[in-house]
């Protein structure tokens, strides 16, 4: 109960975007669509104070008709891409939202150095080398996860891939 | 079945008790959100509407030869009245009301009269699509708008070899398709959610998987479906009355699994059945195309019948045509019972992944540590609030006592426990254990041991598919020396009770929402309600040696005083009490400190007025076998009423036996005040 009671306050970034049509080139040749995530059909309720960023709670605490209000303008929005951002922007809004709905799981599993959560956000990431990914994020984790802000660890994340020679060529949404 | 049935019993029942409590207690409580309501009613696109139709009709007049030889076609092939067709539309059949479409949005439907008239709907379509009109851009073209009834009419009419069939422009439906590339369907279930009275029944969406995320097993980048009221209100009462009536808007989303993840498993410590439906790679499409046609428009939301279940079977049922899901419901429709529907159709769901809460989590990894290592995790999961210098200390030293995997162990259990106790989820930081959480988390990376692997063993008797019908209806006698031989009627549409035997049920919740008993007494053929409840609840959460919650029970609704000899007096009242339990599932003891607050009627003998006291509750509960479950029990309440006071107390036995199928038998033998002995029969219908 408690860890959602006090959000709700100071809300936001709104992004609200349609499903947009896949790979784009700038991502390489890295295949995977990111369609729904980033610029998906539903509406992401993102808080752009670093403090204590929530996503998750908008979804709780009878709170989740916000999301569906801003959601739903979405759905009689008459062009798939009018509203939405270009892929470069798709991309990086796709890693924050992740990281922002998954980051207790994700502080949990970079420690013990495995997990689905990691796995998965190495995917966002677009590093196909998972088992190497997993490695970094525990041995790097004292500084990864330093900050509670899921804005802050994410920047540490691509800094830190940037400067690692494994990762920086297996992740191929980190530019 | 037809929807509707259940709103207008239950709105009409609801509305006599509280009439009829409100004669004691002024209530005023719906008036105020008259104007939310009208407001949301309210539809702001009809202009375009309007504009359309013209079009149409423009147009239609050029292509006239071929949209006339198609019409009678389909006039000649009745396909107005299709079953198929209605589905499509999602034609709801109505509970003392002509058939309708369960969409309110005006713009789904193209003819004026489409939410009624299927056939004048099918002429609308047919015409729209053969429309050469320009439509205001991209996407907006009939055949971008509705693909689903074009694939379906196509098939019949053979459309898409028409010539003059327009070439529409649909980019962003073309996008849709190539987003959900989607390689499997699941029907998930989310299990019940005592803290919530929207949650109480459970919860089922629809999971996407994706073909990208099949070969590494990224099922938290899969896609959920979920349906849900936008509520734009709180406050309990305005979301009851408006949940009932239709007053929110229900909404599709389409949202990332990981969402849904942290919604359940964590923020809510809910479990999650995950059952693959059984759907061709064509099936998939249509259901992937009829998502696009009904995401884009809203219905009322209707809390029973017209909810976040029912429209996933709808959706089902268009992709499947052989399917008969909807029909098989019940006027009302409750999440666990859309598992159990689904699970009869043979070979649609198959086996059931589990993903446990992030309580059964912490509790398996719990068990995975030694008595020893216990005595550690106790010592180290006190640590709340900052964690000062020395504290630090003596965490290292705690650890440090351990080797290595012992490390890993405990700090991933501590770590769980900390992440369940404070139902972290999302970004979330935890209050009390901020500090902790870190310096144990800091302290883990540094080792590099795997943490012990914690598959949740699924907890098969709790499998909703193999649940009984939430709707229980039951014939039964009693005697006692008072009042002679009785007969009773019960009844209650949801969902299920504690004493209940039979697999598929939840063992720890109980929820009994409008449930009714009444009584024939045969000594004066006097026949009454014996018993109302709005709602009455029990969950019992057994203690455990690292993480205990409270046990609790509310119940709100009217009783018989036992005092009252003719039943002619009644007692509208709540009580409610927490306490603890111990055991596990098949043996269970609770305690429970319990308070009592309600209103006596007048009534021929007795005085009436005001009534409170405390009262305890105690319980022994014994599941026997899956099919056989006994409840020692005992009640006793002290209650000052109308300037006096009454002891009412209840000790007894009471079984319940499962006999297979639908049947269940009840017995009881109770010491009751005023009463003295009695005993009772009965058997149970459930569907």
């Amino acid at each position: 109960m408690n860890s959602y009671k006090n959000l709700g306050l100071g809300l936001i970034l709104v992004l609200s975007v349609m499903l947009t049509a896949a790979p784009s080139e700038a991502a390489g040749k890295y295949k995977r669509k990111y369609g729904m995530a980033g610029c998906g059909v539903s509406t992401y309720v993102i808080k752009e104070d670093g403090k204590s960023e929530q996503i998750i709670s908008w979804f709780i605490n009878g709170v989740a008709g916000y999301f569906v209000s801003f959601a739903h303008p979405t759905w009689a929005m008459t062009s798939g891409t009018s509203n939405c951002v270009d892929d470069s922007q798709q991309v990086a809004m796709e890693q924050e939202v992740f990281m922002n709905s998954n980051l207790a799981n994700l502080s949990k599993e970079a420690a013990a150095g495995q997990g689905a959560h990691l796995n998965a956000l190495a995917e966002v990431l677009g590093c196909e080398n998972k088992e190497e990914f997993s490695r970094f994020s525990q041995q790097n984790y004292p500084q990864l996860f330093e900050t509670s802000s899921a804005k802050e660890v994410l920047s540490r994340y691509l800094n830190g891939i940037k400067s690692s020679e494994e990762l920086r060529k297996s992740c191929e949404r980190v530019s | 079945m037809r929807k509707g049935l259940i709103r207008d019993w239950v709105s009409v029942s609801v509305g006599l008790a509280l009439s009829l409590f409100s004669t004691f207690v002024p209530i005023t409580l719906l008036a105020a959100e008259q104007k939310q309501e009208e407001r949301s009613s309210s539809a702001p696109q009809v202009g375009r509407e309007e504009t359309d139709e013209k079009e149409n009709q423009n147009s239609t007049s050029v292509e006239n030869s071929v949209i006339g030889r198609i019409l009678k076609q389909a006039t000649s092939l009745n396909l107005g009245n299709d079953s198929h067709w209605r589905r499509i539309l999602y034609f709801q059949s109505r509970w003392l009301r002509p058939d309708s479409g369960l969409i309110d949005d005006p713009r789904f439907y193209l003819a004026p009269q489409g939410q009624s008239d299927s056939s004048e709907e099918l002429v609308a379509t047919l015409k729209g699509f053969f429309s050469s009109a320009d439509f205001h851009g991209p996407d907006q073209h009939p055949l971008c708008r509705f693909p689903a009834r074009f694939r379906w009419l196509d098939e019949k009419l053979q459309l898409s070899q028409e010539e003059t069939l327009p070439k529409a422009n649909c980019p962003a439906l073309t996008e849709w398709r190539q987003g959900l590339d989607v390689d499997r369907v699941s029907l998930v279930f989310s299990s019940y959610y005592a803290q919530s009275a929207a949650s109480m029944f459970g919860h089922t969406l629809l999971k996407f998987r994706l073909r990208e995320n099949v070969r590494d097993n990224l099922a938290l980048l899969d896609i959920g479906v979920n349906y849900a009221a936008l509520m734009d209100s709180k406050n309990f009462f305005v979301y009851a009355s408006k949940g009932l009536m239709g007053g929110f808007k229900g909404a599709l989303t389409v949202l990332p699994y990981y969402i849904k993840l942290q919604e359940y498993n964590n923020a809510e410590s809910r479990d999650l059945w995950e059952y693959d439906i059984l759907l061709s790679p064509a099936q998939i499409a249509i259901l992937v195309d009829a998502l696009w046609e009904f995401g884009k428009h809203d219905s009322k939301y209707f809390y029973f019948d017209e909810n976040c279940s029912y429209i996933p079977l709808l959706l089902l049922d268009v992709a499947r045509p052989d399917l008969q899901l909807a029909r098989q419901l019940p006027s009302w429709v409750i999440p666990a019972d859309t598992i159990r529907v689904a699970g009869k159709t043979p070979g649609l769901l198959g086996e059931p992944s589990f993903r446990a809460s992030n309580w059964r989590q912490f509790l398996r990894r719990f068990e995975t540590l030694s008595a020893d290592e216990r005595e550690v995790f106790g010592k180290l999961k006190r640590k709340g609030g900052a964690i000062q210098p020395e504290e630090v200390l003596e965490i290292d030293r705690a650890l440090a006592s351990q080797p290595a995997e012992a490390q890993a162990r405990l700090i991933d259990t501590l770590v769980d426990y900390v992440d369940f106790t404070e139902k972290l989820a999302g970004s979330g930081t935890p209050e009390q254990f901020a500090g902790l959480r870190r310096e144990l988390l800091v302290r883990r990376s540094k080792i590099r041991v795997a943490p012990a692997s914690v598959e949740v063993p699924q907890p098969t008797s709790e499998d909703p598919r193999r649940m009984h019908g939430p709707v229980s209806f039951g014939l039964g006698v009693s005697y006692n020396s008072r009042d002679g031989l009785m007969e009773s009627l019960y009844w209650r549409p949801a969902l299920n009770e504690i004493i209940q035997a039979g697999p598929g049920n939840p063992d720890r919740l109980e929820v009994r929402f409008m449930e009714f008993s009444t009584l024939y007494q045969n000594k004066t053929g006097l026949f009454q309600v014996d018993q109302w409840s709005l709602m009455r609840v029990m969950t019992l959460n057994p203690l455990h040696p690292a993480a205990s919650a409270a046990s609790w029970s509310f119940n709100l609704g009217m009783e018989t005083p036992t005092r009252c000899a003719d039943f002619s007096c009644r007692r509208w009242m709540g009580e409610g009490g927490a306490g603890i339990t111990l055991g596990h599932q098949s043996l269970m003891a609770y305690s429970m400190a319990m308070a009592k607050f309600g209103f006596d009627t007048p009534s021929a003998n007795l005085s009436s007025g005001l009534t409170l006291g405390p009262g305890v509750d105690f319980g022994v509960i014994w599941e026997a076998r899956e099919d056989l479950k006994f409840r020692l029990n005992f009640t006793g309440w002290g209650l000052w009423t109308a300037g006096s006071f009454l002891y009412e107390g209840r000790t007894g036995l009471e079984l319940s036996h499962w006999l297979g199928g639908p049947f269940e038998l009840r017995g009881r033998g109770h010491w009751v005040t005023d009463r003295g002995a009695e005993l009772g029969l009965g058997l149970r219908y459930l569907f």
